[in-house]
């Protein structure tokens, strides 16, 4: 019996020593995960994310890491998702599994990071997400963040964008068509779209759906023009819009294009379409020529040197990665703490305005009590010589859009 | 008008294409009796084996065309004289198991090798085409539609004026006849699987520089084969070039008037119609074989 509480008594005095010990210790390293598609047919986004992570962790590092932990640097710990929802799930449980860390970034497809979420709220890892599912946040996760634009606002500001068009430049454009996927994803996006143009006062004149990764879009073309439509939302990968707007252009038929995103604004769009994608709108998450970003020195010492390396403007993904880390970052310094309990707290009270942890727009960032970044808006762009050029909200940019579209 | 125009050339340019499957299909059937199940996999083996080839030289699909040709060929040749030709006397349930076996086995084979994403090749001219009189006229669909027209007139010229495809034509016309003629059928049998395996894999690089690769993208290409081959008639070449191109028409105009995802609908729809009303086939013609 003695001999039980004495080893009781000892065990409890190593821990009593160890634990104070432990908190009072400098933090040499805060583990950071970054959860991205690396591998599959979603690589390319994955990549993006992933550089961009890496670019953020070299900068904190090399700017004396953070400093409320004594220079503590930061150390990036990738998991590939793969392309694959439930691979997804399995990586992220490794992640956690294997690694003690302060908070994850990354799952920007809205599937993966619905999969992701309940790993990283069991595990209690704050989780800084890009993807733009609007039910994410109201599915109760405390440790998770969303910090860009909802899908809802995107059809929203495709819409509104039109009518400014209409306003500014005068188009003449009441007739609206709507070309999508034949899948859920481009099925559901289609309907967001209708609703938003009818409601705006636009007439659709054709709603036409073809099969994903078909081979001839003259058919659908044809429809299109036929219907008179003067302006396009097409609701498409790269490759199919590829296609879809190559054949327009040999069809001589040019009606303004407002693309929705993703493959729309991605550095890969202009390898696939080169002149073709000259004129096209899209709606994106973020951008890399927004005053916010031009603003802050260091956003624009963030954008430059993505350039330098990557030989491309930065992409919507990479801005959002590179931006997620400098939350997380921020957060750490406010919690003054490596724990992700404290970091989590830090994050949900949280308001950036400076440096390139504001970089999404407006420019400010604050946490609602579901996690949603309330202040953001997407923006608007146009492909310019090239590069995506931000051309809508007029209150994010001083940017001239190229009018008429030829 | 320039609409339904449209949809013509796209439904005969690709009817090319399907022709040169469908007549492969059709000529071993003629000659030995035979119905290949595995004609579709054969056109993605030929995709793949052009896209590799094109991918690791770094050059246009089409330089590959002839050698990828020849190799069919062989490979049908061998395949139909160590394997097929042990089922030609066994009855169609033999042959269709073995035919069917070897579709899957390919189909699981570029499964493992290549994986099942969808690829393209990289051609300069992938989205080039001609605008003449409001008619699209995509250039590697055009380019395709050549290649099946050279391809059959030089099936049509061996068929017809060579001694050996004059012979190929007695034995589809009588096997034992043309035996005591003194023409070897075994050899007749390597020549028509040969030729018709070869077909495929030659709309296989022609759809290369337009179409995506896949594991199972000879299923659609196979199930629209089997579908010309019965509309024009069992064994008829004319027929199956005729049935080609009135499929293709028929597909497009499904595409145009109907929905672009019911475009197959309008196909299966109208084989069906035929195997109600004229089983024995649209065209009996009996040409060239």
């Amino acid at each position: 019996m003695t001999k039980k509480l004495l080893s009781l008594v000892l065990v409890l005095t190593v821990v009593a020593l160890a634990v104070p010990l432990y908190a009072s210790a400098a933090v040499k390293t805060v583990n950071v995960g970054l959860l991205a598609t690396i591998s599959g047919d979603l690589s390319e986004v994955g990549n993006m994310g992933a550089n961009a992570a890496k670019l953020a962790v070299e900068h904190i590092n090399a700017a004396g890491g953070i400093k409320a932990l004594g220079g503590a640097k930061i150390n990036l710990i990738i998991g590939d998702t793969t392309s694959d929802y439930s691979q997804s799930v399995l990586v992220a449980q490794r992640l956690v599994n294997n690694n003690k860390l302060s908070g994850v970034l990354g799952a920007g497809v809205s599937g993966m990071a619905l999969a992701v979420a309940p790993v990283l709220e069991r595990a209690g890892v704050p989780f800084l997400t890009a993807a733009v599912a609007d039910n994410l946040t109201q599915l109760g996760y405390k440790y998770m963040f969303q910090f860009c634009p909802k899908g809802s606002q995107f059809g929203n500001m495709q819409a509104e964008f039109l009518k400014f068009l209409q306003d500014k430049y005068g188009l003449p454009a009441k007739k609206v068509a709507i070309v999508f996927e034949n899948t859920a994803y481009g099925q559901s996006t289609a309907k967001g779209i209708r609703q938003l143009a009818e409601k705006h006062g636009f007439e659709v004149v054709i709603e036409e759906s073809y099969p994903k990764n078909f081979t001839d879009a003259a058919p659908l073309v044809t429809k299109v023009k036929a219907a008179g439509a003067q302006v396009v939302f097409p609701v498409s990968y790269t490759n199919d819009a590829a296609l879809i707007l190559g054949t327009m252009k040999a069809m001589n038929y040019n009606p303004v294009i407002i693309g929705g995103g993703a493959g729309f604004i991605w550095p890969e769009f202009y390898k696939t379409l080169g002149k073709n994608a000259e004129g096209v709108f899209s709606v994106g998450s973020w951008s890399w020529d927004t005053k916010n970003v031009l603003g802050h020195p260091e956003s624009v010492a963030a954008v430059k040197a993505w350039e330098t390396k990557y030989k491309t403007f930065m992409p919507e993904m990479a801005g959002e990665m590179y931006t997620a880390m400098f939350i997380l970052k921020e957060a750490i310094e406010q919690a003054k703490s490596a724990d992700p309990k404290a970091i989590r707290d830090a994050l949900a009270k949280i308001k950036i305005t400076d440096g390139p942890g504001a970089m999404m727009q407006p420019g400010v960032v604050e946490f609602d009590q579901y996690g949603w970044n309330k202040h953001v808006h997407p923006t608007i762009i146009q492909w310019q010589n090239g590069v995506v050029r931000t051309v809508y909200p007029v209150e994010d940019t001083d940017n001239k859009v190229m009018w008429p579209v030829k | 008008m320039s609409t339904f125009l449209q949809a013509m050339t796209n439904g005969v340019l690709i009817g090319g294409v399907y022709a040169l499957v469908a007549v492969g299909l059709t000529l071993i059937f003629g000659v030995m009796n035979t119905v290949n199940f595995a004609q579709g996999e054969f056109l993605m083996l030929g995709m793949f084996t052009t896209l590799m080839l094109a991918e690791t030289a770094r050059v246009d699909p089409y330089v590959f065309l002839v050698l990828v040709a020849v190799a069919f060929f062989v490979f049908g040749f061998l395949l139909e004289k160590y394997l097929i030709h042990r089922t030609i006397d066994r009855g169609h349930e033999t042959q269709i198991l073995l035919t069917l076996g070897l579709s899957v086995l390919f189909k699981s084979l570029a499964l493992v090798i290549w994986g099942p994403n969808f690829r393209s090749a990289v051609v300069s001219y992938r989205l080039k085409s001609l605008y003449v009189g409001g008619v699209l006229i995509s250039y590697p669909r055009l380019l395709s539609f050549g290649v099946a027209v050279v391809v059959m007139l030089a099936l049509w010229f061996f068929l017809n004026r060579t001694e050996l495809g004059r012979a190929m034509r007695a034995s589809a016309v009588n096997r034992k006849s043309a035996a005591l003629m003194g023409i070897n059928p075994d050899l007749m049998y390597g020549l028509a699987f040969g030729i018709g395996i070869m077909l495929a894999a030659v709309g296989g690089v022609s759809l290369v520089p337009f179409y995506y690769v896949f594991p199972d993208v000879g299923a659609f290409f196979g199930t629209i084969a089997f579908v010309v081959v019965v509309l024009g008639g069992l064994g008829d070449i004319l027929g199956a070039v005729v049935g080609a191109l009135l499929i293709g028409v028929v597909e497009a105009l499904t595409a145009q008037y109907v929905a672009l995802d019911l475009s197959h609908l309008g196909v299966f729809l109208a084989f069906i119609l035929v195997l109600l009303f004229r089983p024995q086939g649209l065209i009996r013609g009996k040409g060239w074989a």
